[in-house]
């Protein structure tokens, strides 16, 4: 199988970029379900906050979990491109422009998360209007935007050669799709200035996006981690964010691996070797989050200080409990265990790992947001009883998954128009191989 | 903001052992007591102004179920229980307050008390309003003058009251003291009586700071026979103990507003987002290198 010849490589990788039925079917679900969940949009615009569980007291829910989530999920474009790519790992060819996708399509939703939580979305230049430099609002809006563009960057940069592939290739494709990998493409053709300079780029990008990303999630923490709360008041929180996020970023990115293998047909280029790395590498991410985890809730867990104790034992033994052992269990503990079994490294048994990682790092960050603001410092007194406890709505619910719809989308459409496996890099790569086994 | 603090104050003071609910009898000679004034729109008006600032917060709105859930719970003004009391009941009531009704006599002037109660007598259709006698609210009849003086030596405040028009002193007013903090008055010794001579001796604290001058301002309010306060000396003391003008606020900090946020603070914010979109331009313009290179190639 590794004998294919360049041109059957160059067939096989774009043979996805033409849009079909099935695709536009796809968007059209998508569509419809997002017109839907954005009409729950239209009533919290129109009636204010008061649609959603939100209250005085608390006042961050399931939107900024999901923001939360979100920015977690997307450095994963820097775990994998930059982290395991600058070190090289040559296995990762096949999914960085995947990890970067995904990257970009959750940082940029991340932001439209935030106005989804804001009564007054009109207000919102406000933050850069009068934004403190103290307030680490400011600098989580600036660092989200920063890494958006980084993101799309490390997107299209390294797809230059291959969109020229693409545009000479694939002459029957609509005209506006190949006007755009001719515009994307800056006019290249290979050459010895063009290709210095496109390393140059892609060197620096890669090496610029680590301490952005590292940034943003460290900073998306510190909202929490500078006000004195139970739960919140926490030195650890910059790492145990970073950390927490490289276990969403890899389980996405396997549930995608899986399922653009199956559907564009990419089982030789996305092989069992690569599910079985990348189950590794949720192995060791999982790993590190864990330790984190014991050092988050086993130190305070054994002083149980009076004021963390309520938080805490809503967490072990109240309220919350069900979600945090399951978040710990199923989406922690054990996918450790099984991943270092190779049988469960296979795609299938991964793919269904990941899904439960992923829901786990989901429910995590709600646990993370919302218990916390349950118990104040000073009691909560002469408020109706709904204060007292935070539930979701359903147009809460909707509104949340008009984000998730959105970026399935961004990422149904960028996986689709361009070419989703780095062409050029696996051209060079197999000749690479093929070279040495000739010496 | 006033409410909630009374809230506060009032439910940990009383909270814990008032319990029983017994009626709230009004001694006889009280219930009959009338407003001076003429219940009008102006009147109702300012009332509701009090009552949304004072009272809403426990009573609710008028005729809504929304008061507090307290115990005894605090009566809908609008209800057949509240609107059974007599204008001197509800007077009574006000001012001296039980349990975790505040006592408002020296919070509310009797005018104001009166206000409220000629806006919560909106809600009662049978009403009909008795005028009293005009001057039954002071204890003291006629105008009174009073002259403080403060003495900083042994901490001695002196205030001699007398009849204005006939400058007699006058004996047996009930005199208390007042100094203004951020948040209010703040009541300083005891409520005391004048002596034959019009004279009245409080002690003044000697640790409450005043301005950077040392300046405080205090005020001396005479009780009035229907149990309000009316104030009858509001002055400027210069006492000894001087607040330095230490504002948190001077310095650059990190609650701050913008402009006065720390100078490392600014600079590592631009520093890095400078450095950081410095760079995004830089890739930028290599791209456009790249492009130019294309074009020139391909010619
Ligand atoms: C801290 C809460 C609170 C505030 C503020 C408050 N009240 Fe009350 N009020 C109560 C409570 C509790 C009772 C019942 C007391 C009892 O029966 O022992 C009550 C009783 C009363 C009553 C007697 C009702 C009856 O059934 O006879 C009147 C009149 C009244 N309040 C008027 C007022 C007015 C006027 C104000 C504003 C100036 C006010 N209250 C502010 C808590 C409050």
């Amino acid at each position: 199988m590794d004998e294919k010849t360049k041109s059957g490589i160059i067939h096989d990788l774009l043979k996805s970029v033409k849009l079909n039925n099935g695709f536009y079917l796809w968007m059209a679900f998508l569509s419809v379900s997002l017109v839907f969940c954005l009409t729950a949009y239209y009533q919290q615009l129109t009636t204010g906050l008061g649609v959603t569980g939100l209250r005085d007291y608390i006042s961050w829910g399931m939107y900024i979990s999901n923001f939360v989530f979100f920015v977690a999920s997307s450095l994963i474009g820097m775990l994998i491109s930059s982290v395991l790519g600058l070190t090289g790992q040559k296995w990762i060819t096949p999914i960085t422009r995947m990890a970067e996708i995904i990257a970009f399509a959750f940082a940029a939703v991340a932001g439209l998360v935030i106005v989804s939580d804001m009564g007054r979305p009109e207000r919102l230049l406000n933050v850069f209007i009068h934004g403190r430099f103290q307030s680490p609002i400011l600098w989580d809006v600036t660092v989200v935007t920063t890494y958006v563009m980084i993101s799309l960057l490390l997107f299209i940069v390294p797809m230059v050669p291959d969109l020229a592939i693409a545009y000479n290739n694939r002459t029957d494709l609509p005209k506006w799709q190949r006007l755009l990998y001719k515009l994307l493409s800056l006019n290249w053709v290979g050459s010895k200035e063009q290709k210095d300079l496109l390393h140059k780029a892609i060197r620096i990008l890669l090496i610029l996006v680590i301490p952005v990303a590292l940034a943003i999630h460290t900073v998306t923490s510190w909202l929490f981690a500078v006000t004195p709360r139970a739960g919140w008041n926490s030195t650890i929180f910059g790492p145990y964010f970073v950390t927490g996020a490289f276990v969403t970023g890899v389980a996405s990115v396997i549930i995608a691996m899986y399922v653009f293998r199956k559907i564009y047909h990419l089982q030789d280029y996305i092989k069992e070797i690569h599910f079985d790395k990348i189950g590794k590498l949720l192995v060791l991410v999982s790993l590190v989050y864990l330790y984190f985890n014991i050092n988050e809730f086993l130190v305070p867990g054994y002083k149980m200080p009076k004021h963390e104790s309520i938080t805490l034992h809503s967490l072990f033994n109240g309220g919350h409990a069900i979600m945090f052992w399951f978040v710990q269990l199923a989406g922690l503990v054990i996918p450790i265990f099984l991943l270092l079994l190779k049988k469960f490294r296979k795609p299938t048994p991964l793919l269904i790992i990941g899904i439960f990682v992923f829901i786990g790092a989901w429910l995590k960050r709600y646990l993370i947001v919302v218990p916390t603001q349950e118990h104040p410092f000073l009691p909560i007194q002469n408020v109706p009883q709904s204060y007292t406890f935070y539930q979701p709505t359903f147009t809460e619910i909707c509104i949340t998954l008009a984000s998730f719809i959105l970026v399935l989308i961004i990422v149904s459409v960028l996986a689709k128009v361009f070419p989703l496996i780095p062409i050029q890099e696996t051209i060079d790569e197999r000749n690479n191989k093929t070279e040495s086994h000739e010496e | 903001m006033k409410s909630s603090f009374i809230l506060i104050v009032v439910i940990s003071l009383f909270g814990t052992f008032v319990k029983a609910q017994t009626p709230w009898v009004v001694p006889d000679d009280k219930k009959g007591l009338l407003a001076p004034i003429k219940f009008s729109d102006d009147t109702r008006k300012l009332g509701l102004e009090i009552y949304n600032k004072t009272c809403v917060s426990c009573h609710g709105h008028p005729g809504q179920p929304d008061q507090a859930k307290l115990v005894p719970p605090p009566a809908d003004p609008a209800s057949k229980v509240y609107q059974q009391n007599l204008d001197g009941e509800l007077f009574y009531k006000i001012t001296e307050g039980r349990g975790l009704m505040p006592s408002f006599k020296k919070m509310l002037k009797s005018e104001e008390i009166w206000n409220i109660i000629s806006y919560v007598r909106t809600f009662n259709k049978e009403y009909v309003q008795k005028v009293g006698a005009s001057d039954s609210s002071s204890g003291v009849k006629g105008k009174v003058t009073a002259k403080l003086n403060y003495t900083v030596k042994n901490n001695k405040i002196e205030v001699k009251v007398i009849q204005q028009i006939n400058k007699m002193p006058i004996n047996g007013a009930k005199l208390s003291l007042y100094a203004k903090r951020n948040f209010g008055w703040l009541p300083l010794d005891e409520i005391r009586s004048s002596n034959s001579l019009g004279i009245i001796t409080f002690n003044y604290p000697n640790d409450l700071p005043g301005d950077k001058d040392g300046n405080v301002n205090v005020k001396i309010n005479m009780a009035n026979a229907d149990g309000t306060e009316q104030t009858i000396i509001d002055t400027i003391i210069k006492t000894e103990v001087k607040r330095s003008q230490y504002n948190l606020l001077d310095n650059r900090t990190m609650w701050n507003v913008r402009s006065m946020a720390p100078i490392w603070l600014v600079l590592s914010y631009c520093g890095a987002v400078l450095a950081a979109w410095g760079v995004i331009f830089y890739i930028i313009w290599i791209l456009l290198r790249i492009r130019k290179s294309g074009s020139e190639t391909s010619n």
